[in-house]
Formats: structure tokens, sequence, C-alpha cells
């Protein structure tokens, strides 16, 4: 598990190299991953990297502005005509907030996972509408919060059975009571903003 | 998580003023022909500097598909990943020494840094236009800091030198492109791959070049390549 010579301004970033869409807590690879959902082709876009492909009409529309140590980030995604605007802003360095903005066609789907860190827990409190991640190897725990309580939530042992459920069921489901993914969903019908803090301290 | 509630109340304002600092200090052209080229160099160069898992180190590879979807997670080009660092000393000297490091660490015992490191190839055959020591020079100019350089000479000098002896296995004292036989790279031992070598990978400009199989090398002695040893030494 890396810290090597990066510094603390720099733990929270933009690091996953297969998703632009997503911000990582470095000690701990914990990630927050913007997910993209369809509801009508119930298309559900995890990963984005690429510009936007005309003939799929997914992908990366617009890259915005992104300082070194990541203070500010901002991006705009594409899935089947609607778009998804993010911005992440850290207050400082153990503490990420993002604004998600997204049209009624769509659902945003908050996921927490670790990138490679296999050590850890996460739990969700549906009163108090905080997901945390526990790691057990370091003591971290990085605790989010949204400021509108999710239409659904979940949480699964692995990222593909989100994918699963979103699909067949149109949601997430809370078929457990702690897990390895969280998954937040958000509808577009009824919201068009939501806002999420992520904060990282040593606690365990 | 009161803190967070507090934040949350303050998301829109966070986010202006960390946008505000960013465009304030930012090093930016504006008006005339380059206008905003600066912006725009940063802005994207700063989205594709990624961590990378497979060697726990902080890079900015040519591309986050390239990395991932081509090279199967992780990708470092010899003298790409030396212009990122150059790139990125405008702004933030951190991420430079970041690339920096990336490249020398990957120098093999015989003294190549392959033209390619990834989780699908290495090009052990093979190097790219020698511009290391140049850059780290420049970025020592912006900086002071002899740290970098202490790190990276005796791995930069120890590449300038296989080079000569790689590289002019013609004797007659000028370099040329070339390429060996050991590694398990497809191109290995092949024009196309002293073509690579030379950065500039399918330009005509080789075209009426002949690969030198006893000695490795084109029958070129490229002024490009000679110039940046020159410089580089």
């Amino acid at each position: 598990m890396g810290r090597k010579e990066v510094s603390l301004e720099k733990l929270w970033c933009t690091w996953d190299t297969r998703a632009i869409n997503a911000i990582v807590f470095l000690p701990t690879s914990f990630e927050l991953l913007v997910g993209v959902f369809d509801t009508n082709s119930r298309s559900y876009v995890r990963k984005f990297r690429r510009t936007v492909v005309k003939e799929l009409g997914t992908g990366v529309r617009r890259l915005g502005i992104r300082s070194p140590d990541c203070s500010i980030a901002e991006v705009s995604l594409y899935h089947r005509g609607s778009e998804v605007n993010i911005s992440f802003g850290k207050e400082d360095p153990y503490t990420v907030v993002g604004r998600i903005t997204f049209g009624k066609s769509v659902d945003v789907v908050l996921e927490v996972l670790s990138l490679w860190d296999k050590n850890y827990s996460i739990r969700y409190d549906p009163d108090a509408n905080t997901i945390t991640t526990s790691y057990f190897s370091n003591g971290y725990v990085v605790s989010m919060k949204t400021d509108r309580k999710p239409d659904y939530w979940g949480l699964y042992e692995e990222s593909k059975e989100v994918e699963l459920d979103l699909e067949i069921l149109g949601h997430v489901r809370p078929a457990r009571s702690k897990g390895r993914v969280g998954a937040l969903q958000f509808s577009g019908r009824k919201v068009s903003e939501d806002k999420v803090c992520c904060r990282c301290f040593r606690g365990l | 998580m009161k803190i967070c509630n507090t934040y949350l109340s303050n998301v829109e304002k966070i986010l202006e003023w960390k946008r505000r600092v960013y465009e304030e200090n930012r090093v930016q052209v504006v008006g005339g022909y380059f206008d905003g080229c600066a912006q725009a160099v940063t802005q994207v160069f700063y989205w594709n500097t990624v961590w990378d898992p497979y060697n726990n180190r902080v890079y900015t590879p040519v591309s986050r598909v390239w990395a991932y979807d081509y090279f199967g997670g992780y990708v470092v080009f010899e003298w790409d990943t030396f212009f990122n660092a150059l790139l990125s000393s405008i702004e933030d000297i951190e991420i430079s020494e970041a690339n920096i490091k990336a490249i020398p660490s990957e120098l093999t015992p015989r003294g190549v840094i392959p033209n390619v490191i990834s989780v699908k190839e290495v090009s052990l055959d093979g190097s790219q236009p020698p511009v290391g020591a140049y850059i780290v020079w420049k970025i020592y100019k912006l900086n002071l800091d002899k740290s970098l350089l202490q790190w990276a000479y005796p791995r930069l000098k120890k590449h300038h030198e296989w080079r000569f002896s790689a590289r002019d296995r013609n004797k007659d004292g000028l370099l040329e492109w070339g390429s060996d036989t050991i590694g398990r790279s497809q191109w290995r031992y092949t024009l196309q791959a002293a073509k690579f070598e030379s950065g500039f990978d399918n330009s005509p400009m080789y075209d009426e070049v002949e690969f030198v199989r006893e000695v490795n090398t084109m029958n070129l002695a490229d002024v490009g390549l000679n110039s940046l040893y020159a410089l580089n030494a």
C-alpha cells in the first residue's frame, strides 16, 4: 500500500487509470466512483475513460479544470443522451466534496470500494445516511455522506453484482449488512443534483 | 460526521473558492496565437496523471486508454515520460520528479532504459531518443534541488554509456538507431524496432533505410540522434 513520494495534498486524487469519474484516497485505495445508469435501456456504465463514441452514445464529453493536487477537478460525462457533470474539491487534505448534476433519464450510482486493499469492510447507516469504510490493516476509516438520502442503497461483495441488480431489477438493494462495495442510487426523476462529502481519518 | 454536514452545506462555496484560487495562480497564456495553450496542456496533463499500483508510483502515461486497454494496466514510454516531466514542471515539480523517477527505475543491468515498459510488453532490445539528462537538468534549474540530480546521474550515465557500446557497432564514431536480439518484443531485431527507437515510429524518413543485422542497427547515422546524444552529454 503506497504513499511513496506523494505529498499530503495529493492523497485524494483522480488516480484510477480505468476511470476518470472516480476519486481515490491513496493510502487506503478507497475509491468513490460516479456510475451512470440509463433507466430506459437499463444500461450501467461505471468506468469512463474514452471520449464519446457516437455509435454507443457514451463517454467523456469534456475535461474541465484539474489542478495538480486535485483541489478542484471538473469533468462531464455522457450516456445515451444525458449529461452528467462532476465537480470535486478539497477543503483540506483529508476531505473531498463533490457536486454531481444529472438529467431526468439517468440515475447516478455512487459506488464505494477499494482498488487494491483487501482488508476492509463497508457498512451503511440509513438513519445517518453515512457509508463507512474501515481498513483493518492501518486503522483508516473513510466516511461518506450525501446531502440527500439515496432512493436505493445496497452493499455487495463485488461491483459486478451492482451492475447485475441494476440491469435486472433497475435498482440496487440492501441484501447485506456489510460488504466490500457500497452503492447509493439517486434517481434523475426526483433530483437533478447531489452533493457528497468524503472524509478520511484514523479511527480504528 | 458533523464536519461532513458542515461541508455539505458549503459544497458550492468550497468548489467556487478552490476554482478561483487555482485560476488565479495557475500558469496561463492569455492572448495571441497561443491563447489558452498552457491551460490546455496542464489540464489534460493532470487529468492523465494516475497511480500505478503495480509499481507503487505516480506517473503520467501517454493516455489512460493506452495504459489500461492496450498495455494491460500501466505503460511507460521512455522519451514520452521525460517530456511529460518537462510539461508538468511549469506547475508541479513533484509530478515532474515522479515521472523522471518512473523512467530510470526501469534501467536494465546492461544499461538500457527500454522504449516501452508495461504489463504486456517490455522492449529490452532498445530504447528511445536520449533526452533524459537534458530534461533533468532543466528541471533542476527550476528548483535547484540536487537530490533529483544525485538520484538520476548514475542511472543516466550508465544508460549514456550503453548507447555508444550498442549503437556504434560499425565503429564509424557516429550513433545509429537499432534493436538487439534480446527480449521478447515481437518487433526486436527488425528495422521497425529501430524506427521505434527513433521515436518517429512510422516516419517516411526511414523508408529507404536498411537494417544491418550484423551490427543490430540501421545503416544510417541519424543527425538527430547524434545531436541529442551530444546535448545529453
